[in-house]
């Protein structure tokens, strides 16, 4: 049973809408929506690239952000569905969304942006590269 | 594979999308085209509309900088919305404190009529402002 995450519960909500046709119905939290080896990168982390695989390294990782920001809207502003083969195995999909947010500690505001370059196969995302601004991180 | 200029880089993942008459840079872009680059440092640019602000951009950019060119690591075409998104990375060099830095990019690219229509490039503001001191150039306008 995975831990539950339930600071990204939105998230979650977001990125299920973003790639319904895409993943598997089942997915309610967000290691849900993950492969077991997925790999899950934040190249513009702002103690350096993060880069973990499969879904053990993802959970010890998003560990360390609980207690942080917490969105309160989530806005998608731009989908791209890569080309792809007829069959659908595999997918590509680039998600660009707006996040407002606060620290659970300091009530302090968080806004965000994001571009997402998101692999999905068999209903579940297989590489999951986020971009965002790493001066806008508090 | 060697990095190449970013136009050239442009013109070659583009291809067909751009008008067959595109020869030099600024044919890329649109009379209209929005140049945005969403992770600019506070004070640099983040918005340009029109063909001629870009370029006057550009220009200006490379007076203060040399770019060693880019290296493509990944392109998401979705042709039935026009878009391109390209992944890349490449190395600048500030001409005026000498510092090189190293950049990774993101760009989503979409095209109409055979130009550039809109240019959005993320890219880490960190190593611009350890480089320069903060942003490459500064403007007047907020975002």
């Amino acid at each position: 049973m995975p831990e539950t995450f339930p600071f990204l519960d939105r998230t979650t909500r977001m990125l299920t809408a973003a790639l319904e046709p895409h993943l598997h119905p089942g997915a309610e939290h967000y290691l849900d929506l993950f492969a077991d080896d997925a790999v899950f990168e934040f190249p513009f982390a702002p103690g350096g690239a993060v880069r973990k695989v499969g879904r053990d390294e993802m959970a010890a990782y998003l560990r360390t952000l609980e207690g942080g920001t917490v969105f309160d809207e989530l806005a998608l502003t731009g989908s791209y569905l890569g080309d792809g083969d007829d069959d659908d195995a595999a997918v590509v999909v680039v998600l660009e969304y707006d996040g407002r947010g606060h620290d659970q500690t300091s009530g302090a505001l968080y806004v965000q942006r994001y571009i997402s370059v998101v692999h999905l196969a068999g209903g579940r995302i297989t590489a999951f590269r986020e971009y965002f601004n790493p001066l806008a991180v508090l | 594979m060697s990095p190449v200029a970013l136009d050239v880089m442009l013109k070659e993942v583009l291809g067909e999308q751009l008008s067959p008459g595109v020869a030099s840079f600024l044919d890329l872009f649109a009379d209209d085209a929005v140049l945005e680059c969403p992770f600019a440092p506070p004070g640099g640019m983040h918005r340009l509309v029109g063909r001629d602000a870009i370029a006057a951009y550009f220009r200006e950019l490379s007076g203060v900088q040399d770019s060693d060119g880019m290296t493509l690591a990944a392109v998401h075409r979705s042709t039935g919305q026009q878009v391109a998104v390209l992944e890349y990375h490449g190395t600048a060099r500030s001409r005026i404190t000498g510092s090189s830095y190293p950049q990774r990019y993101v760009a989503v690219v979409q095209t109409g009529d055979g130009r550039i229509r809109l240019f959005r490039e993320y890219w880490d503001p960190r190593p611009v402002v350890a480089a320069f001191g903060g942003p490459q150039l500064r403007v007047a306008q907020t975002p």
